[in-house]
């Protein structure tokens, strides 16, 4: 756990003017990517012709999410990276008491033991997300507090 | 000294000339120009590549001259004026290992290639998967699928491996529909491949589109993986024009799979148009499938959280995700049963979510109404697991061109019809690996022969369906279009006729039933109006066999009034294989037509 704290403290040690832009809970999340109301049956009929893609298409190691800064780079940024894209699924399955997403975010901190990470997760839900807009170095930081 | 060093720049030159030489030389002795795998690397079927960006060729005749590519690709590797991600090789470095393996070229300058080693670093590439995400609903355009890579690392988590996509660049929401639907089909559209995080592709189309995601996981070792990688990197940036039927999504991923293993011929499978699906089952046909995985989408998890819960459990979440409950109070409800309340507030936030990519809730109210309900979810601690139904796995499905074969009776006389229709799947075909209710068909052409000798029975130019059954927590509507010639008019010719219509589906586990309005405009010598209003049931018979039938009374403009009804029964034999039964009544200007008729099908 240590090495997850060393990290973490890493991550949340960056101020949040950092992560301007991925700091609404949905900033770069599903809430980011909204579904128009198709108009019509015919629009819907002609809409799969390309598989043309609205989001942000990018060739690299980018996290191309629409509507995130891209980050500093830290000692695993990939995790931050990925809390910043997938903040919902990870509250979602943290309050459920596990997942994918979860087991995700286990690997990427090198937790050993994901079941208890993820009962943790769970039981100590309102500490790691403490309001409706907390931001993703804030939840990192609180899964390192929970966890030390 | 000065005289030394130009002495030495000569005979340097002079020997690099030499090394040149004899690569060209060896290169002409093999006929590397001609092989396969050359041919290959420049995306070049016959003798042009289908890359039309230049930056992609070395020789100003590269497209069109396999030669001039291979020569010009030889001199620039040896004849490196940057050593670092600018360099030749580094552009291209499938070219120059294989290259490299073939003819030994020696002396080629040592390179830094940063860029390229560091994404190889990121994306450890250790296997790929072929994924194919299915029909969304209400869209059966989106039916035929699509598909993508995804480059697996060492991680456990699939979510971190990367997704490589082809797609055209552009923007449907920037676009007319018409005009976006009509560049895409003929090449309007540079097609670009991209590189994503698998979580961002699973946001898009498991949870944003709402459609199923299904991966084959294909047998390439490492070494394979790693060409495939390398020529990934060559087409960076590099654009081909999109074609919607023939070089699109799928069958540019075809490319890849050829590229890590040149012995199977997967683009052999196709002629003319290219289904995603059909590149799934050509995958299979080679051997490259060792193991699939299914994963629900957002719509598939809210379908089946209606299942799990009562009656009050749907009305509660519904209610949670718009706000006008409280959390707390299904948490702190003394006699509720704490499985049911799990449920409640676990569907409750998936509708909230699915609220706010509706655009039916601002973030700031979803935010504190999302917290609220997984902080109430939370508090109940570990339950059971949602169960979820897989449903048949789409490559289980039959195959997208069927020909038919029908012999019967019409008005008591002897008819024989035979059929063909490219792609794809209509309402009464099996639907093992398909969405029910979903239709696409694109040319369904039927010639029938009887006494009166041989007739059009059906020219359908297209036709698309969307029957989705109301439920507790979605309430979409059904619609159906086609244009085309057919029999259900007065006349006993085939008369064309087009319409747009819509209506309401309701369903269960036996299947569903649907009601229909629909204005049509039909070309005869009288008339050219027409409303029908149409019913229909569509029973599961099991086994992947149904029964679908269906009654219309048309209202014609000129006063006429006609009832139409037939009932269609299908029975899967095999994946590709159906015996239909068929019953028609359709009333004509000079009475009622009676036909019944037996059909053997089969799809390929």
């Amino acid at each position: 756990m240590k090495k997850v704290l060393v990290s973490l403290a890493a991550v949340a040690a960056l101020s949040s003017a950092a992560f301007a832009g991925v700091n609404s809970q949905t900033g770069c999340g599903l809430g980011a990517m909204i579904i128009k109301d198709d108009s019509s049956a015919i629009m819907l009929a002609l809409q799969a012709t390309t598989n043309g893609t609205s989001a942000n298409q990018t060739f690299g190691i980018t996290s191309g999410t629409s509507g995130c800064k891209r980050m500093p780079l830290v000692m695993n940024d990939r995790a931050a990276e990925f809390v910043a894209s997938n903040m919902d699924q990870i509250a979602k399955e943290a309050a459920i008491g596990g997942g994918e997403s979860v087991d995700t975010l286990a690997e990427l901190l090198k937790v050993e033991d994901k079941a208890a990470f993820a009962a943790s997760l769970q039981q100590n839900y309102n500490s790691i997300y403490t309001s409706g807009d907390v931001k993703m170095a804030d939840v990192l930081d609180n899964i390192a507090t929970v966890e030390g | 000294m000065y005289r030394f060093l130009i002495m030495l720049m000569i005979l340097a030159s002079v020997v690099q000339a030499n090394v040149v030489e004899n690569a060209l030389d060896k290169a002409a002795d093999l006929a590397l120009a001609e092989s396969r795998y050359w041919h290959l690397l420049l995306h070049m079927p016959k003798d042009v590549s289908e890359v039309d960006d230049p930056a992609f060729f070395l020789a100003p005749d590269g497209r069109e001259n396999a030669g001039a590519e291979l020569n010009a690709t030889i001199t620039a590797l040896y004849g490196e004026t940057r050593f670092d991600d600018n360099a030749t090789g580094c552009r291209f470095p499938a070219r120059r290992a294989w290259l490299q393996e073939r003819l030994g070229l020696e002396g080629l300058p040592a390179l830094q290639c940063t860029a390229y080693e560091t994404l190889v670093r990121k994306m450890d590439p250790q296997s790929v998967t072929l994924v194919f995400s299915s029909a969304h609903i209400n869209s059966p355009a989106s039916m035929f699928g699509h598909t993508f890579l995804r480059i697996d690392s060492s991680y456990e988590s699939k979510m971190l491996s990367y997704a490589v996509n082809y797609a055209a660049g552009a923007d449907p929401d920037k676009e007319n529909g018409i005009v976006f639907a009509i560049k895409g089909l003929f090449g309007g559209y540079p097609g670009f491949y991209s590189l994503l995080p698998y979580y961002e592709k699973l946001k898009e189309y498991r949870d944003t589109e709402q459609r199923d995601v299904w991966e084959y996981d294909l047998d390439l070792n490492h070494d394979e993986v790693m060409a495939m990688i390398r020529h990934i990197w060559e087409l960076k940036g590099v654009y081909n024009w999109y074609y919607f039927f023939d070089e699109n999504c799928s069958y540019n991923m075809l490319w890849l799979m050829e590229i890590a293993r040149p012995d199977v011929d997967v683009r052999g499978h196709f002629i003319y148009h290219i289904i995603p699906m059909e590149t799934v089952h050509a995958t299979e046909e080679e051997g490259l499938v060792h193991a699939k995985h299914y994963r629900p989408s957002k719509r598939t998890l809210l379908l089946a959280y209606e299942r799990v819960l009562d009656k009050r459990g749907e009305t509660e979440a519904l209610a949670l995700a718009d706000g006008v409950l409280e959390p707390r109070e299904v948490l702190d409800d003394p006699v509720r049963d704490a499985q049911m309340k799990r449920y409640t507030l676990e569907a409750a936030s998936e509708l909230a979510e699915y609220r706010l990519m509706k655009g039916k809730v601002d973030k700031a109210a979803y935010s504190e109404r999302f917290h609220k309900i997984l902080s109430a979810r939370a508090a109940l601690g570990k339950g059971e697991t949602l169960p979820v139904t897989r449903p048949r796995n789409p490559d289980e499905g039959h195959r997208a061109t069927r020909a038919l074969a029908a012999t019967g009776w019409r008005d008591g006389n002897p008819y024989q019809r035979i059929g063909i229709r490219p792609a794809y799947h209509d309402l009464s075909d099996s639907d093992v690996g398909f969405m029910p209710g979903t239709q696409i068909e694109f040319l369904d052409l039927e010639a029938r022969y009887d006494r009166d000798g041989a007739a059009v029975e059906k020219a359908t130019i297209v036709s698309i369906t969307s029957i989705a059954p109301q439920s507790a927590f979605f309430s979409p509507f059904s619609w159906r279009m086609r244009a085309g010639w057919d029999q259900s008019f007065l006349s006993r010719d085939a008369v064309f006729g087009t319409t747009v219509g819509a209506g309401f589906a309701a369903g269960g586990r036996w299947g569903y039933g649907y009601l229909l309005a629909e204005p049509e405009i039909f070309i005869t010598d009288k008339g050219y109006g027409a409303f029908n209003t149409t019913a229909g049931v569509l029973f599961e018979t099991g086994g992947g066999s149904k029964l679908a039938g269906e009654g219309g009374y048309r209202f014609y403009a000129d006063g006429m009034r006609q009832w139409t009804g037939r009932v269609e029964h299908t029975s899967r034999i095999s994946q590709n294989n159906a015996l239909k039964l068929f019953f028609d009544y359709t009333e004509k200007t000079d009475g009622p037509q009676r036909s019944f008729s037996a059909a053997f099908v089969h799809y390929y």
